[in-house]
């Protein structure tokens, strides 16, 4: 009861017009931001902080946290529509989304990546506020070896899930690992690959990567590819009415955005897991316990939502450890907590005691965050679905000049966008010989942290392996990676057993 | 394509599969003898640098060889026109030290609309000028990204 006290006080002072005027010019630039090729919540809230200086400290907040709602929701607009995704976790969005917009279902899959996201987000938001303290405990009991075990069971389902051919999805993911591995990683300060360039020090930045290799090697497929709209009758299919998901459809992605919630909720919690892992373990479940799990990435509304919501639901899980423990859970939190201390709060254990009425006022502009975001967003899907109608003709060269400009306004390199055309066109080579990309790139996002975790768990055993075993945690995690990779194999060899059986009774 | 995200095109030439995989075994050659020659695979109780790059590499290099051995060369379709856009982009990009970025982006599309898409002259100036302008407000004016202003620019600026 304290609890619901507490957000209902913090719903009275977070529920004031400025307050509501500022969550929605929040969550409205967050879309816009979101969406950009290049520029991620980081960024947005980067860029916005400086000019919330001015206000009060809650209304600042909110805004913050409305354009952070905002972001994740316009990173899937670029994803489902121009096979683009506008940061990491939304190229799991693409895997679907874009196929349904190739088939002329790109309402659906906005429609579907908004509410999936809001359930996720108010999934996680719950979790947040009912069990926040007792969530960044959990995080805490991931050690180092707790932490490289989830990736790693991460990394392997990547190659066997992703892709027609196991096997090329499986080189594909070692492909992403050795990118990783390029620069000076942070488990061992020593330069890697880089050939002497002082470009590669840093390692390979992933946007210019994953624009290259989705935005690019796309405009050199569409260069000969081409889809007329007209000619498939796409226009007649882009309306508001169309877009909108009938009874079925809705009760069919309901479960999904729930169990995805719970599921990235978990996982956005873990020090440094993110919103990618949330993402893509949330799709992997999907795909393992779905009802129409094999057809994933075949463009389900089904994997857009597993996909959304596990994304919105780890972005409000990485607020439990920096609110609670004052350890920000994402690069985003990260940059909150500055904005956090520049206001003269000190987030932590004491911060519910000192400044109840902020932190209070913080969860409750997260409720109201999202759902400014969810409405902002079904507003401009009317517009968003239009620019499926824009002939290839002029498609090819503004989608060529986003992938220039949002790469180079990562880290304002030409090096990057140089690197973003030569990733294209080796991507666009790579999937012609069907390599597929997603394992690729989403091993590249996870390997850096598991390189880490890795050294530290065994150096805190001193070089014992036998760390990963002594943990119930990590044991768990390492059984579920030898099933996960026995299980297809399993299943075949029972398959193949069963049809001979078969075969010989018919004779 | 046939990648998660393209449709099934037709089957191509045989020889782009095997070049690719031929590709990916020699990078992976390259990073396990990289790791386990100049950085080393085990130290100090722990994976060392080269840990990751020696097993990945292996790894790529070895399921590639089974890749070969299987035959099984599936490529989609691809001609040289498919590349036009890397290469009228990268005489794009290279001209933006003369041009600066804004300016270099906006004659990309209008060449590329007028040259290559045969479009009239006004509508891809009008498309060009459009997207220039949206590329100088939202990213230069509004999130204020230092794009390169170019020789022939400076003087303006």
């Amino acid at each position: 009861m304290d609890i619901l006290q507490s957000l209902m006080q913090g719903f009275a002072t977070s529920l004031t017009f400025s307050n509501i005027l500022a969550a929605l010019v929040g969550a409205g630039l967050g879309i816009i931001v979101g969406a950009i090729p290049g520029l991620g919540s980081v960024t947005g809230i980067a860029l916005l902080l400086p000019l919330t200086f001015q206000m009060d400290p809650i209304t600042g907040i909110i805004m913050l946290g409305a354009l952070y709602y905002g972001c994740m929701y316009g990173g899937s607009y670029s994803a489902i529509l121009l096979n683009i995704p506008g940061d990491a976790p939304a190229v799991v969005t693409s895997l679907d989304g874009y196929p349904l917009s190739q088939q002329g279902h790109g309402g659906k899959a906005l429609f579907t990546a908004n509410i999936s996201s809001f359930i996720g987000g108010t999934v996680g938001i719950i979790m947040l506020t009912f069990m926040g303290p007792i969530l960044a405990h959990v995080g805490l009991m991931f050690g180092p070896a707790e932490v490289a075990a989830l990736i790693l069971l991460a990394l392997c389902s990547i190659g066997w899930l992703l892709g027609d051919n196991p096997l090329k999805g499986l080189i594909s993911t070692f492909i992403g690992v050795m990118l990783a591995t390029i620069g000076i990683g942070t488990a061992f300060g020593q330069p890697r690959f880089t050939f002497d360039s002082m470009y590669l020090l840093n390692g390979i930045s992933f946007i210019p990567l994953v624009i290259g290799m989705f935005g690019f090697s796309q405009v050199l497929v569409m260069m000969v590819n081409r889809v007329d709209p007209s000619a498939k009758g796409l226009s007649g299919r882009l309306g508001l009415k169309e877009s909108l998901l009938d009874r079925k459809e809705a009760l069919s992605i309901l479960p999904v955005s729930l169990r995805s919630g719970v599921l990235g909720n978990l996982v956005g919690i873990l020090p440094g897991a993110g919103a990618t892992t949330g993402s893509f373990l949330s799709y992997v479940l999907e795909k393992k316990v779905g009802r129409n799990g094999d057809e994933l990435g075949k463009g389900r509304i089904q994997g857009v939502a597993a996909s959304e919501a596990g994304n919105n639901a780890a972005a409000a899980g990485s607020f439990a450890p920096l609110l609670s423990l004052g350890i920000p859970g994402s690069g985003t939190a990260a940059v909150l907590l500055g904005g956090l201390m520049m206001w003269g709060l000190q987030p932590g254990p004491l911060l519910f005691q000192n400044n109840p009425d902020f932190v209070w006022g913080l969860i409750s502009s997260m409720y109201l965050g999202n759902v400014m975001a969810v409405l902002a967003a079904l507003a401009i899907i009317p517009f968003l679905v239009k620019l499926l109608l824009i002939p290839a003709s002029i498609m090819i060269p503004v989608i060529a000049v986003v992938c220039v400009v949002g790469s180079y306004s990562v880290n304002n390199s030409m090096f990057d966008v140089w690197f973003m055309l030569g990733a294209g066109v080796v991507a666009f080579f790579m999937t012609a010989a069907r390599y597929p990309i997603a394992p690729l790139l989403l091993a590249f996002v996870l390997t850096p942290r598991l390189e880490t975790s890795l050294r530290q768990a065994l150096d805190i055993s001193r070089g014992d392996p036998m760390i990963f075993l002594r943990s119930p945690i990590a044991a768990t995690l390492l059984t579920l990676i030898l099933l996960f990779v026995l299980y297809p194999l399993a299943k075949r060899l029972f398959m193949t057993v069963r049809r001979r059986g078969h075969k010989a009774a018919a004779e | 394509m046939s990648s998660v995200n393209q449709e099934p095109a037709h089957e191509g030439r045989s020889w782009l599969s095997p070049l690719v995989t031929l590709g990916i075994i020699v990078m992976g050659l390259a990073w396990a003898g990289f790791g386990w020659w100049k950085y080393g695979v085990w130290m100090h109780n722990g994976p060392g640098a080269g840990f990751f790059p020696v097993v990945m590499g292996l790894g790529a290099a070895l399921l590639g060889g089974y890749e070969l051995l299987r035959r099984r060369f599936e490529t989609d379709r691809v001609s040289w026109r498919n590349l036009w856009p890397a290469v009228a982009m990268g005489l794009a990009i290279a001209s933006i030290p003369l041009f600066g970025m804004v300016l270099a982006m906006t004659l990309f599309i209008v060449l590329w609309m007028a040259l290559i898409e045969r479009q009239s002259w006004l509508k891809s100036v009008a498309i060009g000028a459009c997207a220039g302008g949206a590329i100088y407000l939202l990213f230069g004016m509004w999130l204020m990204v230092a794009f390169p202003e170019g020789a022939l620019m400076a003087p303006f600026t």
